[in-house]
């Protein structure tokens, strides 16, 4: 019995070094991995995204399934965006991965919207957001919201982009669409007028925020309001009014604050974020 | 009749025996769970996904049914030699094979329509009722390629090894989907190439008929029209398949 238990002691001291030894060892491996990494050059966030084939040879292989390959690439993209959003506002991939997602299912309507204005503003790619929207009219022509949305990057360009002309017209495109809203032949007169730009940028932005289900999108464009407001001592209304809007599955990272979040909320006042800044429009605004 | 029916049976509880539905309805739930999961990372498309994954998980659970049970379900028997005690009885082979495919069949469906209950609780949770009507459109028309493919893998099963059978009706899958593209391809190749091909690509079974997937994405259904032509379609390609598969093997020498 004695014997034994001197025989489980010295087995189990055996397994405790061991463990130790594996331990050291484990340790040790790990320390010279973190070093190797940490020599590398830093990865491209989702810099996998490059190698994806073209969308036509994926809708052949995915054997049926084009939409649900359509939705996994759009969570990448998403994620995608979030990450190069965060690190360094580069969005190279974007506009490739737009491409096969759009390919794979062509009526994917928020990867046309999302991927189309993100590339034309803050991915500086115009001509390639230009492009996604109109591969969505091409695919989608009896749709209101792709003219109305190259409408609206034509309008709001960025960089020397802005070309009243197309905007009007394609606003126009876009009213002449079954079940288009009203306020698309709204914008097609102001743009056609040449109305105050910050007043009918302020409502097209305002319009993205109230009718998106992207909370990506929301948080551009009240980013692009505050912006357009900033100075004009309607800041505080633009905030109430932001969180007024109605909640959206998931969330954006804050980046950020306004400053104000804690100040006491004082009676809403809905027309007053635009009120001063539209000059020259009707007294109502694009939206009800 | 009767002896298909018993056949049929046999082969649904053996499914029974092996776990088969266990499996199936533990997969789908976990891929439903999933789907549920992803949607707060979607921005908006979440429900949308919902039910495209769940969708295709109907479908691949309906496949794997296929493949893994299908294809050895009549080599077993021989390897076996049950098969004997089986046809010393009043069943003919056709019967036999023709039961071998409807329990087959059944097991899949029980499985689709048990996965679609769940898919169709979940939609209606996310989208509504109205989505439940594509829903079964498209769970319906998953069985029907599934029992199309059910029947090619009691052909092959009947015919060859279980491994082979796997590859052939794996590549009969594949191919199902691109019989558009293989006439397309025929309409460009010149002389007797593209007649042969073109030719071909109307035997292989045109399983993109029956794919409803991308519709129910947007809550579009199919009109009454094309679901009675694609169920025509299928009973005449199962009945094809099957009278087939009879032939070789009542021809076929069981040692």
């Amino acid at each position: 019995m004695s014997r034994g238990t001197a025989a489980d002691r010295a087995a189990n001291a055996a397994r405790r070094k061991a463990l130790l030894v594996f331990l050291v060892a484990a340790v040790a491996i790990g320390v010279q991995l973190a070093a190797v990494q940490l020599r590398l050059p830093a990865r491209e966030p989702l810099g996998e995204l490059a190698y994806y084939p073209s969308g036509t040879w994926l809708r052949q292989s995915a054997l049926g399934e084009a939409t649900a390959w359509a939705d996994l690439l759009w969570l990448r993209a998403v994620q995608y965006y979030g990450e190069h959003r965060m690190v360094d506002n580069e969005f190279k991939q974007m506009a490739h991965v737009f491409e096969v997602i759009t390919t794979l299912d062509p009526r994917f309507q928020s990867a046309y919207v999302f991927g189309g204005t993100s590339l034309c503003q803050e991915g500086r790619q115009f001509e390639a957001g230009v492009r996604l929207l109109e591969k969505a009219v091409e695919h989608n022509p009896r749709a209101w919201i792709y003219p109305f949305e190259l409408g609206f990057v034509h309008y709001v360009g960025t960089g020397g982009n802005r070309d009243l002309t197309r905007a009007t017209f394609e606003f126009a495109q876009a009213a002449r669409q079954p079940e288009a809203p009203e306020f698309c032949s709204r914008f097609a007169a102001w743009s056609g007028q040449k109305a105050g730009h910050e007043g009918v940028a302020f409502e097209l932005w305002r319009q993205v925020a109230e009718t998106t289900d992207n909370a990506y999108m929301r948080d551009k464009a009240i980013e692009y309001l505050r912006r357009l407001v900033k100075g004009t001592g309607q800041e505080r209304n633009l905030e109430i009014w932001a969180k007024s809007l109605r909640p959206l599955e998931g969330g954006v990272p804050e980046e950020g604050d306004a400053g104000e979040d804690d100040a006491p909320v004082e009676e809403e006042d809905p027309e007053a974020p635009r009120g001063q800044r539209v000059s020259g429009l009707p007294a109502r605004g694009p939206t009800s | 009749m009767n002896a298909i029916l018993a056949v049929a049976r046999s082969t649904f509880r053996e499914a029974l025996r092996d776990r088969v539905l266990v499996l199936v309805f533990a997969f789908g739930a976990i891929v439903l769970a999933m789907s549920r999961l992803l949607a707060p990372i979607a921005l908006g498309e979440g429900p949308r996904i919902t039910v495209d994954l769940g969708l295709s998980a109907l479908g691949l659970v309906g496949i794997a049914i296929v493949v893994l049970v299908g294809t050895q379900l009549v080599h077993k028997e021989i390897e076996r030699r049950t098969i004997h005690v089986v046809l010393s009885r009043p069943v003919s082979r056709s019967e036999y094979l023709i039961g071998k495919w409807a329990g087959l069949a059944a097991t899949m469906a029980v499985a689709v329509f048990g996965m679609t209950a769940m898919l169709a609780a979940v939609g209606t949770s996310v989208l509504g009722p109205s989505i439940v009507g594509p829903i079964v459109q498209a769970a319906f028309m998953i069985a029907c390629a599934n029992a199309i493919l059910a029947a090619l893998a009691v052909l092959f099963s009947s015919l060859s090894t279980p491994v082979l059978s796997v590859a052939y009706t794996l590549g009969l899958y594949a191919t199902g989907y691109w019989t558009n593209d293989l006439r397309t391809f025929a309409r460009q190749l010149p002389g007797l190439g593209g007649e042969v091909l073109n030719a071909v690509s109307y035997v292989l079974p045109n399983l993109e008929v029956f794919n409803l997937r991308s519709q129910v994405a947007y809550g579009e259904g199919a009109s009454v029209f094309h679901l009675a032509l694609a169920m025509g379609y299928a009973g005449a390609y199962v009945a094809a398949a099957l009278a087939l598969a009879v032939v070789a093997f009542e021809r076929r020498e069981l040692k």
